[in-house]
């Protein structure tokens, strides 16, 4: 069957995998150390009889008994004599045991090494041995292939091109294996993992061992967010444990079952089972599994660039790292030819801690540089250090680079000249990647005029390849002001991009080339830019001036929040808040005012920043939920007592929020209101189910500094639309921000609202930003 | 008149991976150790003072283009997806009482804002395995017959206003189900509402 049959059959129906072989083997009597591969040649009926039992079971699709067969993983043990046999054998047994009544897909599993540094492997070892393997598999006739059990990103990725560059018909699934923290071994997560293969020419996505299914459901669903990609996930018997020497897996056909409807509303399309199940466990999961058809899902878009164990989306300003350049720095080019690695690699690590997020990566004169030396940077600079923006001229170059690359890159750049965009965009359907498009065509752009028929060129020319667009950023080309570049058909360039929806990258120290005293002029052009939407630029970002201006701008500007007053995680408030001491807080708290601190002092000066260190430790994900709440309900009482003391004294910024009428549900509402309250805030909270009128009456009763409104149900929506006009008609002008599970941004603009809250923490950040607007 | 099967709490058993996950403690697998006597706490009040029970009704099927039951059509696709083939539909509706509604309330008035929300919590989830307790019964029950997935209104274009359609069906306002005459939400709010088909197995 090839890939196109069953991506029709799977937007029908959620196909079964079969079982665990590795761990039934040994219950048959296979010794510890010896790989089951051999089983395929020594004893294919033992094989053959558990493929059986899985098909019985009701497998839709059997996996061949390959997972160490690559070359290199027999050779430890002395096989790779034997390995055609072994492969072609594994192939043939599972198409008898399945006797037509379910696909064949080949099984890949990792080599056994890492890539450098980790390891001593490397991408062109990793993609000779899966293409052996896979070559043998094709010519058995597999219906598709199953890349299973992968730690690393890169390995992952040679495993895919070995197949499709063998066939473009066959079905391909590729699996990373997660710990319990949800991180692969070299550090990729979820979310990464969909955005780097997202781009690539696989058809489905998933995971496998490790885990149990109650373990690797949240990490599933991580991964079922952000892709389009068809979704299958293998979980364990779950965790293994030790008993009496013996490995025992949990986790028993009926409660491994009872997690399908999980994974089925996460999105599932494939499902099984890997270590420890056994025919009875796919049994199980064929009785609940029934035969259904999967659930839509509505991934969401993310434009990022990724490195092994980091993602960069582009919604703060992104800094790319420019000096990895060898242009007029001798000693690096030196470097470059003698191919010192360390000296890269210094140069990446003092970008990073000086803020660049991105590290841009030009060779200079190409042809003088060894392939290796370039492949070398590329593959392995990506796992000590940041994303790489690849700024490579040689289409061969682009080409071997691009490859080699662990992960999602930017390409730097083309220009709007079709065979250029045409020659990359090849590259990036195959490789995956953002590319960066220039606005100048053949010749350098003398104005405005220039620059925009450039973008529309480009754009077009992308349309024509059926190239995605959210796949590209755009670069308004600054010149060098010594060549009579003019700096406001750049700027007007940045609007016009901005205002068509596409991101803008610039490189910005070409405005001063040839110049003297080149940091001012950076300084001076980049603030102008950023004023006018600039999303990254290629700059340096040791020029410390440049930075510090840079950040100083982003602020004024709203783009950034302002840089608080650093509160040290050993800060003894923080300590007590987060631990829920309650009476110690107020002890200290009234300590503080009887020796003389203003309340008002204390709320200012000790308690909210404190508070607004706790926002941010939770939107980083260093604290949870619970932990949030806790803090709230531990500051509250401290607030409530400076608060009696400050009555008369103004300050007291009042928030409503209620539940919208007919909907009753408010543990939500309830979290808001408690974490709003331990920011200092007064919150009147109206409760649930709560009539409009009854709201429209406190905004005008309290005069609010904003009014939240919750609604969790597409049936209740629609009541902030009409509380919205309802205000508007009463010219009762009150922020509204609105939260709730069945909004988002888009529908949140469309009633009417003025913020879009995603919790509570961003309900605080919203009521700052309106005090700030308010000049409060 | 709708079959009434009440679940004794005590054998509704949620994997704390599970719980751990809807409080928000991501990829942690497990109750961190300082909120580990407030889960006890809240999940042995949970078990004490919820009533879990379903509600159980089988319905003939006439499939035209849409799934009819008793001469309303089902004009969901998802439902023509998802139960197609089938012979009989149960309409089902579990839940946990209204004293579980009050105590998750009471604590919010107290201002103990912590533990209203691990109430809440592990009680949406404990309706869920206690209706994945009921399913499994039935799927049992009823072999022959293969069943298909569980769905619920909400799901996809399956409205919620087929809330009203089962509670009266279910004659749930008997057995205290009801639900908002506006919104469709069900009342007590940890109910669970949903549909499951049965056909001959393949």
């Amino acid at each position: 069957m090839n890939r196109w049959e069953l991506r029709r059959i799977l937007e029908e129906r959620v196909l079964l995998l079969d079982g665990a072989y590795g761990t039934e083997f040994m219950k048959a009597g296979l010794e510890g150390g010896i790989p089951p591969e051999i089983l395929n040649v020594e004893k294919p009926k033992m094989v053959l009889d558990l493929q059986k039992k899985y098909v019985m079971a009701g497998a839709d699709i059997l996996i061949t008994n390959t997972f160490g067969a690559v070359p290199a993983k027999l050779a430890k043990h002395g096989l790779e004599g034997s390995f055609e046999d072994i492969v072609r054998n594994a192939v043939r047994i599972a198409k008898n045991a399945s006797h037509g009544k379910a696909l064949v897909f080949g099984d890949l599993g990792p080599s056994g090494d890492l890539p450098e540094p980790m390891g001593n492997g490397n991408f062109d070892i990793f993609y000779e041995n899966f293409r052996k393997v896979a070559e043998i598999m094709l010519e058995e006739g597999v219906d598709g292939f199953i890349l299973e059990t992968f730690s690393d990103i890169l390995e992952l990725k040679a495993a895919v091109y070995a197949v499709r560059d063998l066939s473009e018909d066959v079905f391909v699934i590729a699996h990373l294996t997660f710990d319990e923290r949800g991180r692969t071994l070299t550090g990729t997560d979820p979310k990464n993992f969909a955005l780097t293969f997202e781009d690539l020419d696989v058809d489905a996505l998933g995971m496998n061992c490790t885990l149990g299914p109650e373990e690797m459901l949240p990490i599933f669903q991580e991964l079922s967010k952000y892709t389009s990609k068809f979704l299958s996930v293998e979980p364990n018997a779950g965790m293994p444990q030790i008993v009496s020497g013996k490995t025992i897996y949990p986790v028993g056909p009926e409660e491994f079952a009872t997690h399908v409807d999980s994974f089925w509303e996460s999105g599932v399309n494939i499902l099984g089972g890997c270590c420890g199940t056994t025919p009875k466990h796919i049994s199980l999961l064929r009785r609940t599994l029934g035969r259904r058809s999967p659930v839509e899902r509505a991934p969401k878009k993310v434009f990022a660039v990724t490195s092994p164990s980091n993602l960069v989306d582009f919604e703060d300003f992104v800094v790319v790292g420019e000096r990895i350049n060898p242009a007029g720095r001798k000693k690096l080019w030196k470097a470059m030819l003698n191919e010192d690695m360390p000296i890269v690699e210094k140069e990446a690590k003092e970008q990073v801690e000086s803020g660049a997020r991105i590290l841009d990566v030009n060779f200079g004169v190409e042809r003088s540089i060894s392939l290796n030396f370039a492949k070398k940077v590329v593959e392995r600079l990506p796992y000590t250090s940041v994303p790489l923006s690849l700024d490579v001229q040689s289409v061969d170059l682009i080409e071997e680079l691009m490859r080699v690359y662990p992960g999602r890159p930017l390409l730097n750049s083309s220009r709007a000249v079709p065979g250029e965009i045409e020659e990359r965009v090849r590259i990036l359907k195959k490789y995956g990647g953002i590319l960066v498009i220039l606005a100048m065509e053949e010749h350098v752009p003398e104005d405005f005029d220039d620059r925009k028929r450039a973008v529309e060129k480009a754009l077009k020319i992308l349309e024509d390849l059926n190239f995605d667009t959210n796949r590209i950023i755009i670069d308004p080309v600054v010149l060098s002001l010594g060549a009579g570049g003019k700096v406001d058909d750049t700027l007007k360039t940045i609007e016009y991009v901005k205002n068509l929806g596409f991101k803008t990258i610039l490189g910005l120290s070409n405005i001063s080339f040839g110049f003297p005293n080149r940091s001012s002029y950076n300084t001076a052009f980049l603030v102008m830019a950023i004023e006018r939407g600039l999303d990254s630029a290629i700059m340096n970002p040791l020029d410390d001036a440049l930075m510090k201006t840079m950040e100083a701008s982003l602020v004024i500007l709203g783009r950034k929040e302002l840089p608080k007053k650093k509160v040290k995680t050993e800060d003894e408030i923080l300590d007590i808040i987060l631990s829920g001491k309650t009476e110690k807080l107020l002890e200290i708290v009234k300590n503080m005012v009887n020796n003389g601190t203003t309340p008002m002092d204390v709320v200012e000066k000790h308690l909210r920043p404190v508070m607004e260190e706790i926002g941010r430790l939770y939107d980083k994900g260093k604290i949870f939920l619970p932990q949030l709440i806790m803090a709230s309900q531990t500051a509250i009482p401290s607030f409530e007592f400076l608060e009696s003391k400050m009555v008369g004294q103004g300050g007291d910024k009042v928030f409503v929020i209620a539940t919208v009428k007919g909907d009753v549900h408010d543990i939500g509402k309830n979290i808001v209101a408690s974490v709003v309250k331990s920011s200092g805030y007064r919150v009147v909270d109206l409760g649930k189910d709560v009539p409009n009128e009854k709201i429209i009456e406190a905004v005008e009763k309290y005069e609010p500094v904003a009014l939240g409104l919750s609604a969790m149900m597409t049936t209740t929506v629609l009541r902030i639309g009409e509380i919205v006009e309802e205000l508007k008609k009463r010219n009762l002008r009150v922020p509204v921000i609105v939260g709730g599970a069945s909004l988002n941004k888009n529908l949140s603009k469309e009633l009417g609202a003025d913020f879009y809250a995603r919790n509570a923490t961003d309900v605080v950040k919203y009521l700052k930003e309106i005090e700030r607007r308010e000049g409060n | 008149m709708p079959r009434v099967v009440e679940i004794d709490p005590m054998t509704v058993k949620v994997p704390e991976r599970v719980i751990s996950a809807r409080l928000g403690f991501k990829g942690v697998g497990r109750i961190p150790e300082e909120f580990r006597n407030i889960f006890e706490k809240a999940w042995k009040e949970i078990t004490k003072i919820s009533t879990p029970f379903a509600l159980l009704e089988d319905e003939e099927c006439v499939w035209n283009e849409y799934l009819k039951i008793r001469g309303i059509e089902l004009k969901s696709d998802l439902v023509r997806r998802h139960l197609k083939n089938c012979e009989i539909v149960t309409l089902m509706a579990v839940t946990l009482g209204e004293s579980v509604d009050r105590r998750i309330e009471k604590a919010h008035e107290d201002g103990d804002e912590l533990f209203s929300y691990f109430l809440d919590g592990i009680a949406s989830e404990f309706v869920e395995y206690a209706a994945r307790k009921i399913e499994k019964v039935l799927r049992k029950d009823k072999e022959p017959l293969a069943g298909g997935a569980r769905i619920s209104p909400g799901y996809g274009d399956f409205p919620l206003k087929v809330n009203k359609w089962i509670v009266e069906i279910l004659d749930g306002e008997r057995f205290g189900i009801k639900y908002h005459p506006e919104s469709f939400m069900l009342i007590p709010r940890k109910t669970i509402t949903s549909i499951m088909g049965w056909r001959r197995s393949e």
